[in-house]
This record gives structure tokens, C-alpha cells and sequence, in this order.
């Protein structure tokens, strides 16, 4: 069997991308405001890690939302997603949370960018700063609301596979949980990887802020992973099947234990260890760290997408 | 500051609350609806009497237009069995199990694929389908595909389109030189197909999903035990 | 070796075949292939008994008596002839024997999977023909052989 072309696979790579890039906009919102809240408050747009997870939140969407359409078999008729609802399918849930979202994501967006913006246009369009002060005085509802968004999307992306009934590895309790908090792992992977390319110090308050959740969180990831195969296995029959085949030896099962487990995972965690003893941060160090986070992320979406696939209930 | 966030958190448990509250309004109006319904159709394959001839899938192919390298319907062959020369084959149906609790409606996106509630025929609405693929990925039967015309999901539909709005059987039941197909309303205790489930123990697939496919099978008596 | 059969058989049946089909499209020349100069049998049957199929191809070697077996006392006295089809009155088993003097019954079962079920239950000229110059079955239409199915089998 091949690894990327089999009779049950019905979804290919690009829905393991669309689930990342959502993953890492929640991701990568989330720690913006985490930054804005508890270290930089009102000067966050300063920050170079600010501005990068503020970039990657809107740009992953979007890239998202376009290899969706185009992937569709009609990508013309995109908007019929739009205009029918079906509130039992998970897709059309994320869909509505999707667009939400984006609304909650650029009116924040507004409110972290007020200053500049304000005095970029210097009096000019009077419009302007009326809709900038009549969005910043919502600043906490709208935080509150992108965060629940945010995390609802990078839960949708793990609920978009486990309520496929047909595949026993991917109807699987677990896998919202594991997209979520791998997608806040790239969300941070992201914003530092960002950050310290938009000249951001390596050595800030922010990179230190944002170590000292990446390490529960990839430890979280660990036990998630843990517990997403040993529930496969203790389940027994097609689950068994299911995982047995995916962690196993061949093409995957390399993918899984070099790419996701060691690089992915142990790599980061041992790199941020290793940087929170040491206490000085390089630019090299904390841009080797995100990207081999990035890179377990995206090798985890396409590896669960695919191993999901190959064995039906 | 803090006012606000209270107020936040209020509205939102309010808009949880409004929410749960539609759904399971709505959930009751699906079980209403299913009491007015005026039938249910069903299909049997006695798999004692089917010879694997094709004569089924060529029919539907036939009827319903479906182009090659696709199909609704298809005679699955497993053996032989035996030694030469007492060797037999089973034969299964490989097409839409027509669930009454249908894992392709529920995840569409749209509302493209549906439950028509006169028949309780699994239906597909071409015009409504993006091709998002979902429902063929739902499916435990994996019996959905994209038409390669339409670009729209497309499966057996019991010829809800082409034969039954002409008061005529499936394509694949008249085809059937065997009579090994039977249709009818399972909900009419006289019918037919009622007659025959009554008449033999038959056997559905997958039934452990919670699918209550209404596409019933008879069991051959040739086949290995699988444990 | 089976192996070896396995592949050289299809081979030499389609070598077989192109040059069958090059010889019958001249139906003139059938009379001229060796089996169809036998004295014996078609002084009588000239009209019923010229071979034109693959089986008749020179290089194959095969007689009328091959197939039909001997003679003996035929038509006036008692003979051990078979012949083939529904209304012989050797039954099924004799006459698909015949063929599997040459044909294994497991090559014929990869050809198609049908021979296995039938297998010395239903005669061989239920389906194939082998006296004209294209053996019926060869290169029918998926309706067409399910139409051949079901003209045997059908529920009352």
C-alpha cells in the first residue's frame, strides 16, 4: 500500500494544511493576546512578536479558507457553504465559528493597532478614528470573544476528523484536544519564529513569556499523543488495527517517530530546557526551536490525516 | 473593566444557553417529523440466489446514467470456496445502505445530502453540493463517489429520480434474473419485502455504528467463518 | 514449470489467435486446414461438421476424433461419440472432461472466474462454440455475458 495513495483516502494533504494553518491562526492569536494582556499592554504593537502573530493569525486563515475552496469539486460554488447552514455537521459549525472569528480577529486587530493607525492618518478621515474608538471601547468583550473563538477553531480542526465514524483512529475523543494544543504549540512556534525575523529580541520578555508555556504545552502534547494511542489500542479491534498500522514500521511510522515524536517534540522541548537553564537566547537558538516545532505540527496534521484514512471501521 | 467582563461572560452563558435550547428544539421537531412519514423504502439481497451475473450494476448503470470508472452499484466477488469441482463464490451488494440514522446527512455541510422524509430515500441535492468531499468520507460503507459530470457527491438512490417517479421497481430488482433483489415498504407489514425479511434470518453491516441501514442481506450459505 | 505454463499459454493462444484471425477472414481456406480433409467424418458432415475455429489450426494438430472420439460403429451401430452441447446425450461431465484433457482447469479459472462454478457441472458448449471461425463468447459485451447467465439461470 502506498503511503499517499490508498482506496480509503478521500481527503489528501491539502485538508492536513488547511487544518494546520487554522490551528496556527488560533495559535498564534491566542499568544498575541496573551502578550498584550500580561507583558506589553498598551505598547504591544511595538513588539516584533506582536506584530508577526498578528500577521500569521490573518494570513494562515486565509490560506486556509483558499485551499478549502479550491479543493472543493466546485470551488465556484463556495458561497451555497455560506448561505446553508446544517447545525449537526461539524464543517458547517466551523464554517459559521470561521467567520465569526475573523471578525473578532480584525476588530481586535483594531484595537492593538489603534495608536499607529491614528497617528499614521494624523486627523485625516475623521471616519477612521470613529470606527477605531467605537471598536476599541468593545476591547475586552472582543478579547474575551476571539479567545473562545480562537480556541473553538483550533478545536474544530480535531473535530472536523473525529466525527467520521467510518475511521476508527480518527473518531477518536482525543483529537480535538490534540489539534488544539498542537495548534497553540504552532501558534507560539510561529509568533517567535516571526517575532525574532521582524527583529524582535531574541532575549525579550516576550520570548521568555512565551517559553514558559510552550514547555507545559508540549508536555501536555506528549501525554495527549500518549493517551490519543494508547485509547486506540486498549479499544482493540479496527482501532487497534488503526494505530498498530500508523505507528508501526513503514513509511508513517518514520514520519511519526522521527518527524513528529523527535523532532517535533522532544527536539523543542529539550532546545527551550536548555535555553531556560542557560538563560541567555540566541537568534539562532529560538528560530531552530519554532521551526522544528512547525515542521512536528505540520508532519503530525498530515500524518494523523493520512494513517486516519487507511484503516476503515 | 471588570463590569464589562462580567457582562461578557453573562452574554455568553446566555447565547450558550439560547443555543443547546435550538438544538434540542429542533431535535424533537426531526422526531415529529419522522411519525407523518408516509414510508420506507427497503432493500433485500438474498445473497442465496444472487449468481454474481452483473446483470444488477449493468442495469443500473444503464438507467441512471452513471459514466464509467464510477458506480452506484457493484457485485462484490469473494472466493472461490472449496475444492475443485465443488467450488462456490459469495456475492455481496456494495451500494448506499440507505441508514435511517445517516452519517453522510449529518455531516453535510449544505443540507445537499438529505433524508427525503416521504420515502426515507438517502437523497443527494447536485445543485446544493460543493464537493467538499465530507460525506464520502463519512460513510462507513464507503459507497459515495464524485460524478465525474456533475462534480457533485452521487450514490444509489433506490431510482428515486428515474424509475420510482414512474411507479416502476429499481432498475437493479427488475434486472435481477435470479430474484434475488426485493424492494418495497418495510413499514407496510404486507409487503413483500416485509414477507421476505419475515421468511429467513438476514443480516445487515456495520450495524455496531449505529447506522440501521435498511438494506437487508440473506446470508449464502457457502463463505468462510470469520472470527 | 507450471509457471512457465502459466505464461506461455496465454502467449501462445494469442500468437495463436492472430494467426487464426488472419486465416478465417478468407473462409475459403478453411476447407483447406488439415482437420477438415479427415474422410471419415466429413464425407458426411460437410455441412455440419467443417471446423473453422482456433481448434482447427493446422499447427495445433487436432483431429475431428480427438474431441468426438472414435468412430466405431457410427452412424449405424453403437458407438462411444460424444458430442457437444444441450441436446448430446452424453451428459455434462463427459463432455467437459474432453476439454480438460488439454485445458487446466485452473488456467481456465484466471481466464474467468465463471469456469470455476461451473466446472464439469454445465458443458463447455453452453457458452463456447468452437466449429466456427469465433468462438461466440470471445469478446463479448459485459450485458451480453450477463445475458448469457441469465438465460440458464432464471427464477420462475
Amino acid at each position: 500500500m502506498s503511503p499517499f495513495h490508498f482506496d480509503s483516502l478521500v481527503w489528501p494533504w491539502p485538508i492536513a494544511i488547511y487544518l494546520f494553518l487554522a490551528g496556527i491562526s488560533a495559535g498564534a492569536i491566542c499568544f498575541a493576546v496573551l502578550l498584550k494582556h500580561f507583558k506589553l499592554g498598551r505598547d504591544a504593537y511595538k513588539s516584533g512578536f506582536v506584530q508577526a502573530a498578528c500577521l500569521i493569525a490573518p494570513l494562515a486563515v486565509f490560506a486556509g479558507l483558499g485551499i478549502l475552496v479550491i479543493d472543493l469539486t466546485k470551488p465556484f460554488d463556495f458561497w451555497k457553504i455560506l448561505v446553508f447552514y446544517n447545525p449537526t455537521s461539524v464543517m458547517s459549525v466551523g464554517v459559521a465559528v470561521l467567520m465569526v472569528y475573523q471578525v473578532a480577529l480584525f476588530a481586535w486587530l483594531a484595537c492593538v493597532f489603534k495608536t499607529p493607525v491614528l497617528n499614521w492618518c494624523n486627523g485625516r478621515w475623521p471616519i477612521v478614528s470613529k470606527i477605531f474608538n467605537a471598536i476599541a471601547k468593545h476591547e475586552a468583550t472582543i478579547t474575551g470573544l476571539l479567545v473562545m473563538l480562537a480556541l473553538s477553531l483550533g478545536a474544530y480542526t480535531g473535530f472536523l476528523l473525529s466525527a467520521l465514524t467510518t475511521y476508527p483512529m480518527l473518531n477518536n475523543p482525543v483529537l480535538p484536544l490534540l489539534f488544539l494544543i498542537s495548534g497553540l504549540s504552532s501558534g507560539a512556534a510561529g509568533t517567535l519564529l516571526g517575532g525574532v525575523l521582524l527583529n524582535g529580541n531574541p532575549d525579550g520578555k516576550e520570548v521568555h513569556f512565551i517559553h514558559n508555556i510552550e514547555i507545559p504545552i508540549i508536555l501536555l502534547e506528549i501525554v495527549l499523543l500518549f493517551t490519543f494511542f494508547a485509547g486506540l489500542i486498549l479499544t482493540g479491534g479496527q482501532s487497534q488495527v488503526a494505530a498498530l498500522a500508523a505507528i508501526g514500521e513503514g513509511f508513517w511510522g518514520w514520519i511519526f517517530w522521527a518527524g513528529v515524536v523527535v523532532v517535533g517534540l522532544s527536539m523543542p522541548l529539550a532546545f527551550n530546557l536548555f535555553m531556560k537553564a542557560s538563560a541567555k537566547r540566541k537568534f539562532s537558538y529560538v528560530a531552530v526551536t519554532a521551526s522544528c516545532s512547525l515542521v512536528g505540527v505540520l508532519l503530525l496534521r498530515n500524518f494523523i490525516l493520512y494513517t486516519g484514512q487507511m484503516t476503515i471501521a | 473593566m471588570s463590569n464589562s467582563r462580567r457582562l461578557f461572560l453573562k452574554g455568553a452563558c446566555a447565547a450558550v444557553v439560547g443555543a443547546s435550547g435550538f438544538t434540542i428544539a429542533t431535535a424533537k421537531d426531526q422526531a415529529g417529523s419522522k411519525v407523518e412519514q408516509s414510508c420506507k423504502y427497503a432493500l433485500v439481497h438474498d445473497e442465496t440466489k444472487c449468481i454474481g451475473c452483473d446483470a444488477c450494476s449493468i442495469a443500473c448503470r444503464e438507467v441512471n446514467q452513471v459514466p464509467e470508472g464510477v458506480s452506484r452499484l457493484e457485485i462484490e466477488r469473494e472466493g472461490p470456496f472449496g475444492e475443485y469441482p465443488d467450488q462456490y463464490f459469495r456475492f455481496t451488494r456494495k451500494s448506499c445502505q440507505q441508514c435511517d440514522d445517516t452519517p453522510c446527512v449529518k455531516v453535510c455541510p449544505t443540507g445537499a445530502a438529505y433524508k427525503d422524509p416521504k420515502t426515507g430515500i438517502v437523497c443527494v441535492d447536485e445543485w446544493k453540493c460543493v464537493g467538499c468531499q465530507y460525506c464520502i468520507a463519512a460513510c462507513p460503507y464507503q459507497i459515495r463517489f464524485i460524478h465525474p459530470v456533475t462534480k457533485a457527491a452521487d450514490k444509489c438512490d433506490f431510482c428515486k429520480e428515474t424509475r420510482l417517479k414512474e411507479g416502476l421497481l429499481p432498475a437493479c430488482v427488475d434486472a435481477c434474473p435470479t430474484k434475488a433483489l426485493t424492494f418495497g415498504d418495510i413499514s407496510d407489514p404486507e409487503s413483500q419485502v416485509v414477507q421476505v425479511l419475515k421468511s429467513a434470518p438476514s443480516y445487515r453491516t456495520k450495524t455496531d455504528l449505529g447506522t440501521r441501514p435498511k438494506v437487508f442481506r440473506i446470508a449464502a450459505k457457502g463463505g468462510e467463518i470469520n472470527l | 514449470m507450471s509457471r512457465l505454463f502459466k505464461y506461455s499459454a496465454p502467449v501462445l493462444m494469442s500468437i495463436l489467435l492472430v494467426v487464426a484471425a488472419s486465416t478465417v477472414s478468407i473462409q475459403a481456406i478453411a476447407a483447406e486446414f488439415k482437420i477438415n480433409e479427415n474422410k471419415q467424418c466429413i464425407m458426411c458432415h460437410k455441412r455440419n461438421g467443417v471446423m473453422q475455429g482456433v481448434h482447427a489450426n493446422n499447427a495445433l494438430d487436432i483431429s475431428c476424433q480427438d474431441c468426438h472420439g472414435e468412430k466405431e460403429g457410427h452412424p449405424r451401430k453403437a458407438s462411444n461419440l460424444v458430442g457437444f452441447g444441450e441436446k448430446s446425450a452424453a451428459d455434462a461431465n463427459t463432455q467437459t472432461q474432453r476439454c480438460l484433457a488439454c485445458h487446466d482447469h485452473d488456467v481456465l479459472a484466471q481466464d474467468d472466474w465463471s469456469h470455476d462454478v461451473h466446472s464439469n457441472k454445465v458443458n463447455c458448449a453452453s457458452c463456447h462454440l468452437l466449429h466456427p471461425n469465433k468462438d461466440p463468447i470471445v469478446g463479448v459485451s459485459e450485458k451480453e455475458r450477463s445475458e448469457l447467465c441469465s438465460s440458464c439461470h432464471v427464477a420462475k
